[in-house]
């Protein structure tokens, strides 16, 4: 940050800026109204966190509530418990989404055979059509204790059955390798760009001087792919205390066993919210998020862009 | 770019090292198992899709095509085909329109904040990027909508909320960042202004960028039901998830209502059905982009260099 | 920097205060609207020549729904301005029928002389979850809505979504409800003294049953069910003979067993004080008295479900259901018409299910009342309503629409059963399908249960399913406490923690899938303990108290 003000400092005034650079500041006006129109303004919805919420008051003009919102959603006591389990699912999240996406790009980017390259492809992409819920009934089916394949199999060796729904141990693994699952062909597009836009000079040279395909990959290829990288890891930051609701609803669905290690925030509120329907506490959830998603990004950003002002988001 | 890559490729060929055929392998086989892990569980849609109702809660759901074959699924997502058609061609027209200007979005606004000259950028990118960090909710977002952007039943209302992407935009600007500067620069000393750099150079670089992103924006738009589902109420301007959404939804909401209400209800094939719709709503994207990727990108480009 | 940053500041300032304004243009326009109300009582306990006029309009109808054909017409309506064309506009729930539009006609052509229109909104089954609130929420034209207890009914009164109305406004503005409809349903709808909507003028049985698979039952030396333990009997034989013989299940539960858990409790003649979402509160009926607070006790803290659970965990031991029928997705009813199931616990609607199932060659279903010497409680009112929506601009107008559909005996037919001759024919009240039931089959729209009289009986009901019915009718009983309403918004917050434990908790109990039933039952109640139940009874009985009194 303190690097970045001395430059500023000696940049021209306001008024400087806006005549050298009125086209550019032109062409940001369409995304300025959007996001005013569609983002800053429905932002002031806000207040409603610290609301009680009633017709006539609408959003603005309902009684204040102060924090009671809040303690609503820490009366049962679980908050902490699925905080926890929010962001240690992103982050687990991140570190495979990283290493597969990127690790099947570059390994796509490898492949000759055109034919074989394009169908690869867009068979990836069909996890991303399967809906949560059609996956929910597909692993369900799967793994049923009784008729399902994967026990019919695991019989077959001459194991005993195993019980999926009263596992929680097994839980993890199966939800990290769903995300991974669905999210690898989608995420490895942004990668495999960054790949087709590198400079081919520089692989040709490395060739010329007797670089191996390894040496390659794991000198050129991979630190091109950073800055790409630090992006993505950014962005997903940003949303570190989201949980993907469908995912871990439509799979696990209600089941006390199971929740202490598939329950994040998004499911809880939802389950804590599925009777009374309080547009008040559903707004402090997602303050709550907010806050700590807020957070988060400033001091991962600052750091980023503490090592390297490039790599950093804003 | 192109040709200097072919080259690479002969020179390759011509003295096929171990390390390139160790790679090569590790790539086919890698590759082909994950494609395949993608493949299985569309492959049991399909054939699940073709299973009566009854042979699928009785035996679960098959590994391979049973004796017993059903359309039945199909037949009640398909009962409308007039619908269907409709569905499908509101679907195509809203994702064409919004994909590109989607694209147009985020690549224009992506590289204004890439220009490393501009002295404001890392604000704008600031002001964008909070967006993504708090929100006001479902309500106020609606009553805007419905009330001063009169969205009811509007075109509009399907192509404008998805427009802009705060995430493509910072894909866009960090794969701008990478694009030469000394580019931009020349062309400024030829007098070219800001808007034309975009157009006439920065676009026709960023291929890669643009298939990417018109790829995002396709997928989104076509698999966006929400939307419709909040500003559509004539059945003619029914997006094709939504449509395919609210059968199932509808079969399985009137299910928890009548288990509450005690009113009487039909039976429908459920589990099935939503097998069917998956594939119906699939098939046409996930055959199509491929082929028209390529045009599409073409078209952007070719667009820019004239324009 | 700074200049920067303050400009984007004034900025954002100008855009809240602009939204601040529109918000404060609405919260005007919205006192005004809820001023009509409070003027227009005043005005109508002036109107009281207008008043007697309206009993003078009155006196030709018939006594009952029953006796003759009843007439809207609009001198029964003073308060509603002819000269001015309205539209009133209806929301409701569900798929749209085929012939929605001919019925809607219909209506409209009827509704001329009183110069209104009718516009409807059907809110797909879908989208309930969102779109209802939002609807009430959002600003639309919205002037009646159908709703119901399961319909986020209490949750949309205690935001203030339906215009609040008294015993007089319905005398005076919907003169045909205030003749015909059932004096002690008005309580059911009552929330802080205020009627909220108007619940459909029905009452029915609410029993629930079993129904097997008669076949199977034979085949093992079953011949029939008449209580508990013979069901016990039936279900055990099924998973120890059946199951490994052809995969059929003794019941395919998926999600919970709440209705086999209705079952059970009506061995006990046990009434629920409160039902809603898991909390549940219940007492022993004891000849139309009104229970005292120590007899009122949280359902999952009976004896009656500690023994059901235990019983139920013999079942599950035994293999009756999946053990992974917590997460299942195919609803038991569906596998029971699949033939995956031998049984299914439900209400009258078993009867589609047993010929769903009977369509395959050789299967024989039979439905058994397993709790013949005990009572059977009613189906409340409230269990359909509608409402008059707060955003109404012309809450007198609105009023008479909805006494028309409710109560003129042509409209309410065409909403409840379609055109006559066309989707059915009627004799009596006596009605029967016609040839063009596919497009309007009967109470297929939200809103015509909402407005459901009870007077209509279908014909050609099977001799089996009528006789069950028919059984019931002698051993109907009406809760006492049944107009008793709680009101949770001093507890809102612990109610939904509590009901997200015991949404967690009570599935597990009732498909036995625990280790130890009294320690997981234990574990509940330590868990509810934690999210405040006290603070939740304590309301509750306050209220109770406080209702009692005034009985």
């Amino acid at each position: 940050m303190g690097r970045n003000k001395k430059v500023k400092v000696a940049k021209p005034p306001f008024f400087k800026v806006v005549r050298r650079h009125w086209m550019l500041l032109l062409m940001l006006m369409p995304a300025i109204v959007y996001v005013i129109v569609f983002s800053y303004i429905p932002m002031t919805g806000v207040v409603l966190a610290f609301k009680k919420y009633n017709y006539n008051g609408g959003i603005y003009f309902s009684p204040w509530n102060g924090l009671n919102n809040f303690k609503a959603l820490m009366i049962s006591g679980k908050l902490g418990m699925v905080t926890r389990n929010t962001i240690l699912y992103n982050i687990v999240f991140i570190t495979m989404g990283v290493i597969l996406e990127m690790g099947m790009a570059i390994l796509i980017n490898e492949i000759r055979c055109k034919v074989f390259k394009k169908t690869a492809q867009s068979f990836m992409f069909l996890p991303y059509f399967i809906s949560w819920v059609v996956a929910g009934a597909i692993v369900y089916n799967v793994f049923n204790f009784e008729r399902g394949v994967a026990n019919h199999i695991i019989t077959g060796l001459g194991s005993e059955p195993f019980d999926l729904y009263n596992s929680p141990g097994a839980w993890p693994f199966l939800l990290v390798f769903l995300k991974a699952w669905k999210q690898t062909g989608y995420g490895s597009v942004v990668y495999l760009a960054a790949i087709t836009s590198m400079d081919q000079e520089m692989f040709e040279a490395a060739s010329l001087d007797g670089a191996s395909a390894w040496q390659k990959i794991r000198y050129l290829t991979i630190p091109s792919l950073i800055p790409t990288m630090m992006i993505l890891v950014l962005l997903a930051i940003g949303n570190i205390f989201r949980g993907d609701f469908g995912l871990f609803y439509q799979t696990v669905r209600s089941s006390a066993l199971l929740e202490p290690v598939t329950d994040v925030i998004d499911t809880y509120v939802f389950r804590l919210l599925i009777s009374s329907g309080d547009v008040g506490v559903s707004a402090a959830a997602g303050f709550y998020q907010s806050v700590l998603c807020f957070i988060t990004i400033m001091c991962a950003n600052g750091l980023v862009k503490k090592y390297n002002p490039d790599y950093a988001l804003y | 770019m192109r040709k200097s890559r072919n080259i690479v490729r002969t020179g390759k060929k011509v003295r096929l090292g171990a390390d390139v055929i160790s790679v090569n392998i590790l790539a086919y086989v890698v590759v082909g198992a994950f494609a395949i892990v993608c493949l299985v569980p569309f492959y049991l849609i399909i054939v699940a899709s073709f299973t009566p109702e009854t042979s699928l809660i009785k035996n679960g759901y098959p590994i391979f095509p049973t004796g017993e074959f059903s359309l039945e699924s199909y037949g009640l997502c398909l009962k409308n085909p007039v619908q269907i058609l409709w569905a499908y061609g509101t679907t195509m027209g809203v994702t064409l329109a919004g994909t590109c200007l989607a694209v147009i979005m985020s690549t224009m606004t992506g590289y204004v904040l890439s220009r490393k000259d501009f002295p404001w950028r890392n604000k704008f990118a600031f002001f964008f990027f909070f967006t993504t960090l708090f929100s006001g909710g479902l309500v106020p977002t609606y009553m805007l909508c419905i009330r001063y952007l009169h969205f009811k039943n509007n075109y509009l209302a399907l192509i404008l909320p998805m427009m802009f992407s705060v995430w493509n935009m910072i894909i866009a600007k960090s794969f701008m960042a990478g694009i030469p500067d000394s580019i931009s620069e020349s062309a400024k000393m030829d007098g070219a202004n800001d808007f034309l750099i975009y157009v006439r150079l920065i676009l026709p670089l960023s291929k890669p960028l643009i298939a990417t992103l018109g790829l995002f924006s396709a997928l989104a738009y076509w698999n966006d039901w929400y939307n419709s589902m909040l500003y559509i109420t004539d059945e003619e301007k029914f997006m094709l998830q939504y449509y395919l959404q609210r059968m199932l939804g509808s079969a399985e909401a009137m299910r928890l209502v009548a288990e509450k209400s005690g009113m009487p209800i039909t039976t429908v094939p459920l589990e099935s059905m939503k097998m069917a719709m998956t594939v119906i709503a699939t098939g046409p994207i996930v055959l199509l982009y491929p082929f028209v990727q390529r045009y599409f990108v073409k078209g952007m480009t070719i667009g820019a260099v004239k324009g | 920097m700074k200049k920067w940053l303050s400009c984007l500041l004034a900025a954002m300032l100008i855009v809240i205060s602009f939204a601040g304004c529109g918000g404060s243009a609405d919260q005007m326009s919205k006192d005004t609207d809820s001023g009509v109300p409070a003027g227009g009582n005043e005005a109508a306990s002036g109107e009281t020549t207008a008043d007697t006029e309206n009993k003078d309009v009155l006196t030709g109808l018939p006594e009952t729904l029953m006796d003759g054909e009843v007439k809207a017409a609009p001198e029964m309506y003073p308060n509603v301005d002819f000269s001015k064309a309205g539209t009133v506009h209806l929301y409701m729930i569900g798929d749209t029928p085929q012939d929605w539009d001919r019925i809607l006609a219909e209506i409209n052509a009827y509704l001329e002389p009183f110069n209104t229109t009718l516009e409807t909104v059907i809110i797909s089954w879908a989208d309930m979850g969102t779109m209802y609130s939002l609807s009430l929420a959002g600003g639309e034209e919205i002037d009646l809505v159908y709703t119901a207890p399961w319909c986020y009914m209490y949750t949309e009164a205690a935001k203030g979504s339906f215009y609040a109305m008294d015993r007089s406004f319905i005398s005076q503005n919907m003169p045909l409800t205030d003749k015909y409809q059932a004096e002690t349903s008005y309580a059911e709808a009552t929330v802080d003294g205020k009627i909220i909507a108007i619940p459909s003028n029905l009452e029915k049985a609410d029993t629930k049953i079993v129904a097997i698979r008669q076949d199977l039952a034979e085949k093992h030396g079953i011949e029939k069910l008449e209580n508990w333990d013979d069901y016990m009997n039936f279900m055990l034989t099924m998973a120890e003979k059946e199951t490994p013989e052809s995969g059929i299940l003794a019941q395919a539960s998926s999600g919970n067993n709440a209705e086999l858990w209705e079952v059970y409790r009506q061995q006990y003649d046990m009434f629920y004080l409160l039902k809603d979402n898991n909390l549940h509160y219940q007492y022993q009926y004891k000849e139309g008295e009104i229970p005292s607070v120590e007899d009122i006790e949280l359902c999952w803290n009976s004896e009656a479900f500690l023994n059901f659970a235990k019983d139920m965990k013999t079942l599950a031991d035994a293999g009756c259901w999946s053990r992974g029928a917590l997460s299942g997705t195919v609803s038991d009813d569906d596998a029971f018409g699949a033939l995956q199931g031998a049984s299914i616990a439900w209400n009258g609607t078993v009867f589609n299910y047993m010929r769903m199932a009977e369509k395959n060659e050789g299967v024989k279903c039979m439905a058994y009342d397993l709790t013949k010497d005990h009572l059977v409680s009613c189906e409340e009112f409230n269990n359909n309503d509608m409402a008059i929506a707060t955003a109404t601009k012309d809450p007198y107008r609105s009023a008479m629409v909805l006494d028309i559909l409710k109560m003129d005996t042509y409209v309410n037919r065409l909403l409840t059963l379609g055109i006559e001759n066309d989707h059915y024919t009627i004799n009596g009240y006596e009605y029967t399908r016609g040839a063009n039931a596919e497009a309007y089959a009967p109470n297929s729209v939200s809103a015509s249960w909402g407005v459901n009289n009870g007077i209509y009986e279908e014909n050609g009901v099977e001799a089996r399913e009528k006789e069950m019915v028919d059984s019931w009718e002698p051993r109907i009983t009406s809760n006492p406490t049944v107009t008793f309403v709680f009101n949770d918004k001093e507890v809102t917050d612990y109610a939904s923690a509590c009901k997200a434990v015991m949404g967690d908790y009570i599935p597990s109990l009732q498909l036995g899938l625990v280790d130890d039933v009294e320690a997981y039952l234990a574990e509940m109640n330590a868990k509810l303990e934690e999210a405040g139940i006290a603070k939740i009874e304590e309301e509750l009985f306050r209220q109770y108290t406080e209702w009692a009194a005034t009985r």
